[in-house]
């Protein structure tokens, strides 16, 4: 499904990927692991075009199609979902209007009609009920006033009325208890599917316990450089990185 | 580059027909006043040649109109046409009881700022406009008025309205000025209000000129212990100078100033607010959000002036905008004459760009950038038109600007 082939990334005048290879099959879940500076966020935000990084070489296969000539937009069309590190807040767009529009563009670049107000509602409560945010935060502002462990569940709530081919989850354990850990793995695991794949960027063990990875990646200074199954993040927490990578 | 001499108007006046000693004395004063330039404070920004470097002849109604030509109405209110400063009683609404036309009294108040030349031309050579008096108690929801501007590019309509609010009584009023029937070239709007002890006077402007006339437009409004509100959109003018004023000249009084201003390609608007407190326990807010888009400038200039007996005053202001494109520019300058010492008075100005992450979070999810961009300043204008009391003009100021975003 996604194929990263020698993938070199700058921001600004740093190299940041320095020949990244990558490879997802549709039904799998990536887990990419790797000390700070080391790449992970700019992998995610190579990937779903965020403008600032710059690739130099290599190139991106997203379904037999080039992403790098995908707009961020169009990626997303194309099934691309991107679970933010830092969900941003935005005064004065309610979550509600925010997503229908969003879900609406998508289906427009697809070729489908719009899904009207009253299913895509239904549809929207429904999510967010299993995610266990409460209705009224619907129609609030998106992300305003919101705990960071309610900003990660609302970034799941938006994964699942999207429907994403290829879900992206940049450290979305991130600062979440226990319980919020287990609510954010519970909405994760029901979009896993033979036909979509799951990359979850995550320093930290403890979500691969709920949500068990094929595939486990090390990624320091710009490139992966260890593959393994779920057993290598266990062997990362015993040792560090330096002891494994 | 010529500039007029405002003398060529003594001539228009004499041959309208309309001269009193009033208007005689208002063109005098206009002309030892001379005409403003960029290099005082209260124009710098504003383009004056369309106005200073040619004589207007005034405005004829030449075309008929017929009702069908008309724009739809906004509101459910009842609505009076105007051609010009002619009443058109045969496609205007009856105005509700409690609601009287007058006859309007020709005078310049204290209120009035005496730096604008063009006031004093305007009582000088004015053709008409609407007087409304308000009867005490009289609780109106609200009445709708469009001045459909008819002249050629060189003609000017000097229109003057008054309304005055008698106490205790409330109204809502909407002037659309409409300037697709001819060309006219320029529109000097004089709009005095007075709202007395207890009453409270909602005046909505919608402001645009799709046709290229140049716009002046003064709102002035005497408060007697009453409450004014002027919600404003300010959009799709080629030249446009919106001037707000009021004067709280009783304790007690209130005002609020809420307004938005979208300047385009080539578009200069001007927003100027002048808050005079000169009696105590007065409270009066600005509120005001500007959008410029490329090659666009808007400007907001406001006064806030509190007289040293005025104490307890609470004086507000804030303006915030937003530059869409390089080589757009905006303009922002509070100005506070604070005399008294017992006073809660704020004031903020911002110039900033949309949020670049919450452009791409939106893309991220799908949303294209130029809906993105459109999200973003919807969102932004939001809050001026949540200030508006009248659903339906928030619907119709929500589409204009929507309209406003895919065109630009």
């Amino acid at each position: 499904m996604l194929s990263i082939k020698d993938l070199h990334v700058k921001v600004g005048d740093t190299e940041i990927l320095k020949g990244l290879n990558l490879e997802i099959k549709a039904g799998e879940v990536h887990a990419i692991m790797g000390p700070n500076g080391a790449g992970k966020s700019t992998l995610a935000a190579t990937l779903s075009g965020k403008p600032g990084y710059v690739v130099t070489a290599g190139e991106i296969t997203f379904q037999g199609k080039n992403l790098l000539e995908l707009d961020p937009h169009e990626r997303a069309g194309e099934g691309i979902f991107l679970g933010f590190q830092y969900p941003v807040e935005i005064p004065g767009v309610s979550n509600m209007n925010f997503l229908r529009t969003a879900l609406n563009a998508q289906r427009r670049y697809k070729g489908e009609k719009d899904l009207d107000a009253g299913s895509f509602l239904k549809l929207l409560k429904a999510k967010a009920a299993e995610l266990e945010l409460p209705a009224d935060m619907l129609k609030r502002a998106v992300n305003v006033g919101f705990s960071g462990g309610e900003k990660k569940r609302n970034e799941m709530v938006q994964m699942s009325v999207l429907d994403p081919v290829l879900a992206i989850l940049d450290e979305t354990d991130s600062g979440l208890d226990i319980d919020a850990l287990k609510t954010v793995s519970k909405g994760i695991n029901t979009v896993r599917s033979p036909e979509k794949a799951l990359l979850l960027i995550t320093h930290y063990q403890r979500l691969l316990d709920y949500v068990v990875p094929d595939h486990v990646h090390i990624l320091a200074d710009g490139k992966i450089v260890r593959t393994g199954t779920k057993e290598l993040a266990l062997e990362l927490e015993e040792k560090g990185y330096a002891g494994v990578a | 580059m010529r500039m007029i001499n405002l003398n060529e108007y003594k001539n228009q006046l004499s041959h309208s027909g309309a001269k009193t000693l009033a208007k005689e004395k208002a063109l005098a004063d206009a002309i030892n006043m001379g005409l403003p330039h960029a290099r005082m404070e209260n124009w710098r920004y504003t383009n004056l040649k369309p106005v200073t470097e040619q004589c207007f002849t005034a405005a004829a109604n030449r075309l008929k109109v017929d009702e069908k030509d008309i724009p739809e109405k906004t509101t459910s209110w009842p609505r009076l046409v105007f051609q010009n400063g002619t009443l058109l009683e045969k496609i205007s609404d009856a105005l509700p009881h409690g609601v009287t036309l007058t006859t309007r009294q020709d005078t310049i108040t204290h209120s009035q700022d005496p730096d604008s030349v063009f006031e004093y031309l305007n009582l000088a050579l004015t053709s008409g406009g609407l007087a409304l008096e308000v009867s005490a108690e009289a609780e109106i929801d609200g009445v709708e008025v469009l001045f459909l501007l008819d002249g050629q590019k060189n003609e000017a309509l000097h229109l003057r309205n008054t309304v005055h609010m008698a106490k205790g009584s409330e109204l809502s009023i909407l002037l659309n000025y409409h300037d697709q029937l001819g060309q006219l070239g320029w529109l000097n709007a004089s709009n005095n209000v007075t709202v007395e002890d207890g009453a409270k006077l909602i005046h909505y402007s919608n402001i645009k000129a799709p046709n290229g006339c140049f716009l002046n437009i003064r709102d002035t409004a005497t408060l007697n212990g009453g409450r004014y509100e002027n919600h404003s959109l300010l959009l799709e003018c080629p030249s446009a100078r919106h001037e707000i004023s009021f004067t709280t000249s009783e304790e007690n009084s209130e005002a609020l100033l809420n307004g938005a201003f979208l300047g385009g390609e080539g578009e200069t608007l001007d927003t100027i607010t002048n808050a005079k407190h000169i009696k105590p326990n007065c409270h009066s807010e600005q509120f005001f959000k500007g959008i410029v888009a490329l090659g666009g400038k808007v400007t907001f200039q406001g006064k806030v002036f509190v007289e040293k007996d005025a104490q307890k005053t609470i004086a507000n202001q804030s303006c915030k905008n937003i530059i869409l494109d390089q080589g757009a520019e905006a303009n922002v300058k509070p100005e506070l004459l604070i005399y008294a010492d017992d006073v809660k008075c704020a004031h903020g100005t911002t110039v900033g760009e949309l949020d670049e992450n919450a452009l791409f979070y939106l893309e991220q999810r799908g949303i294209s950038p130029v809906e993105a961009r459109g999200i973003l300043v919807n969102a932004f204008l939001e809050e001026v038109v949540d200030n508006i009391p009248a659903s339906e003009i928030q619907i119709s100021f929500r589409d204009e600007i929507t309209r406003w975003m895919s065109n630009s």
